[in-house]
């Protein structure tokens, strides 16, 4: 028994090495589209023993208390996911975030400024064909620009009120993707023959903001009623100092567009 | 009941576990990596060196020679290469003309060590003796019609085979694999861009895999997430996919095939790596920092990192005793950690 106590020692002693705590990697957030039509399901996968993923679809950041990961889960209605894992010994992940989003009101068709010639498409529907939210840009679903103005026209199937209008940007600011510095979105007033501002947003670009989709959401200002809205999109025309590629034009990147 | 025995039986496949209190009195939660019969205690202090005397920036690639003595190849010009003993004490160190020092890879010439040096920034190979003197230097492939200047050629792996002939992977530029002969004579190349099975995509890393009958070679599609073999003749035989997997160059030793993942497809440019182990049916049997994939139809599920243990693994050298250093690329000017066998 000494004996093997101290080749049990001796084998400790080879073996000290500087204790340390690791952080857990974040769990990956599974699904074919964050866009759907009617139900959509998302797996969220983390295969380590001794650890749990919690998640929250209320918009807080999860903790140890918050629900346990088992099976997919289904959503029907626009939701945000944010999942953590915990395990014993560990630091705690970093959060995980998704946002899925349900199809708005009925469109007819989507025409766009020509974009960038190796970031287009041929679908028509590309906009609007609940294909999406996915951060690879490269995926054939995003449509990418850097020019100055980028002109949307959209028409629903009928006239009817217009609640807001959703935009489904990339942000991947190492690689020079960032949001645009304004949405403005007008409605087709059909008494005066043209189009009216319904409603803008801008951006300001203060500091590094992680990579991730983000849907920037438009809520029309006054009752509008309309078949025909018009987004005109102004990317950021110089990145910001603190970025790469610093002073020159950024990209805008879109995959997706919905009215409510 | 020694302790190797208690873990065995105590624990099958946890990716990590935790040693009892009980039993680990002096160090309470260490932590134990991979899975099955690969697993593996981390000492990420193992270097023993100054940082600024010695410095580092990527540390692409390592070897041992049959001195038992661990080479470190990095891009830090101060020390191109960086020869340490298997406890992590400098022994001595070379090399200043080396800005894209990428690959590095040990052959046996007739008893003596030699060394293969892949610069991305010289666009070159060159061949060395084990203290650094330049043997033979081999620019880019004109021979093969396939390049109009050097630019375009950028080397990032060699494999030697047993008669001599060198095998160079151009996994920064047109991604073929040159084979020459021995003195550097262009024999053929293979591989290349392109649609189809036999092409490459990021041809980051080479091998040749002797455990098997007959000798093929292993190249890297990192971009692909995938390794594909090749005859020694460069005829395409068949792809290891390993899905999300950005695979850096596979290493041989024994009967098992390691390779560090600079990260996985899920989270790029997030510090994402881990390194795999695989067994000679080219099956994941270990994942160190991350998941062991479930295979279905002998089609492994998506690999990726669960524990942040590396940040972007680019190269694992598996010395004569298991023990494995892994060489980090982008990550903080971070030294090599070493892990040993549970």
């Amino acid at each position: 028994m000494k004996k093997m106590m101290a080749l049990l020692s001796l084998f400790f002693i080879k073996h000290t090495v500087a204790q340390q705590q690791f952080q857990l990697a974040p769990p990956l957030l599974k699904y074919a589209s964050a866009f759907f039509k009617e139900k959509m399901d998302l797996q969220i996968m983390f295969n380590q023993p001794g650890t749990s993923i919690r998640y929250t679809i209320n918009g807080s950041e999860p903790t140890e208390k918050d629900r346990q990961y088992k099976t997919p889960l289904i959503i029907t209605e626009n939701t945000i996911v944010k999942a953590k894992v915990f395990g014993n010994n560990f630091t705690p992940s970093a959060m995980a975030k998704g946002t899925f989003i349900k199809d708005g009101k009925a469109i007819q068709q989507i025409s766009f400024s020509a974009p960038d010639k190796d970031f287009t498409s041929a679908k028509k529907d590309i906009l609007y064909d609940n294909m999406g939210g996915d951060i690879n840009f490269r995926n054939g679903n995003w449509l990418g620009y850097n020019t100055d103005t980028v002109e949307i026209n959209i028409e629903l199937t009928k006239k009817q009120t217009i609640t807001s209008v959703c935009l489904n940007v990339l942000q991947d600011q190492n690689s020079w993707v960032f949001l645009p510095e304004q949405l403005a979105l007008y409605y087709y007033d059909t008494k005066q023959n043209q189009f009216l501002p319904a409603g803008s947003i801008e951006t300001a670009m203060q500091h590094p903001l992680p990579k991730q989709c983000v849907l920037q959401k438009l809520v029309v200002s006054k009752k509008v009623i309309t078949n025909k809205l018009k987004l005109i999109i102004l990317p950021l025309k110089k990145i910001p100092d603190w970025a790469s590629g610093k002073g020159t034009h950024a990209w805008l990147f879109i995959d997706e567009i919905k009215v409510y | 009941m020694n302790r190797r025995t208690f873990i065995k039986k105590s624990s099958l496949a946890a990716g990590a576990i935790y040693l009892p209190s009980k039993l680990m009195a002096t160090k309470p939660g260490e932590i134990i990596l991979g899975h099955h019969n690969k697993r593996y205690y981390i000492d990420t202090q193992w270097s023993k060196i100054n940082a600024a005397q010695y410095p580092v920036n990527d540390c692409h690639e390592m070897v041992q020679d049959k001195l038992g003595r661990i080479l470190l190849l990095t891009n830090e010009t101060k020390n191109n290469v960086i020869i340490y003993d298997k406890s992590g004490k400098l022994i001595s160190s070379w090399g200043h003309e080396y800005p894209g020092a990428h690959g590095l890879t040990l052959f046996n010439e007739n008893g003596e060590d030699v060394l293969f040096i892949c610069d991305n920034s010289r666009h070159q190979v060159i061949k060395t003796t084990i203290d650094g003197k330049v043997l033979l230097t081999l620019n880019y492939p004109k021979e093969t019609g396939q390049y109009t200047s050097a630019d375009e050629y950028v080397p990032t792996e060699t494999i030697i085979a047993s008669n001599g002939d060198i095998y160079v992977a151009d996994g920064y530029g047109k991604d073929f694999v040159i084979q020459y002969d021995y003195k550097g004579n262009y024999i053929r190349h293979f591989g290349g861009k392109g649609k189809g099975n036999e092409f490459l995509l990021n041809a980051h890393g080479i091998c040749i895999d002797n455990r098997n009958n007959k000798p093929c070679l292993i190249v890297t599609s990192r971009m692909e997430n995938a390794f594909k073999r090749y005859s020694m003749q460069g005829e395409y035989i068949d792809t290891i996919p390993l899905p999300g997997a950005w695979v850096c160059r596979p290493v041989i030793k024994g009967d098992y095939l390691y390779v560090a993942v600079l990260q996985s497809n899920g989270r790029k440019d997030e510090q994402s790596g881990f390194v795999l182990i695989l067994d000679k049916a080219y099956k994941v049997v270990s994942n160190i920092g991350g998941n062991l994939p479930a295979y279905n139809n002998n089609m492994p599920e998506e690999v990726y990192q669960t524990i942040k243990v590396f940040q972007y693994p680019h190269d694992v050298c598996i010395d004569d005793e298991e023990n494995l250093y892994i060489a980090q690329w982008n990550s903080g000017k971070v030294y090599p950690y070493k892990l040993m066998p549970v």
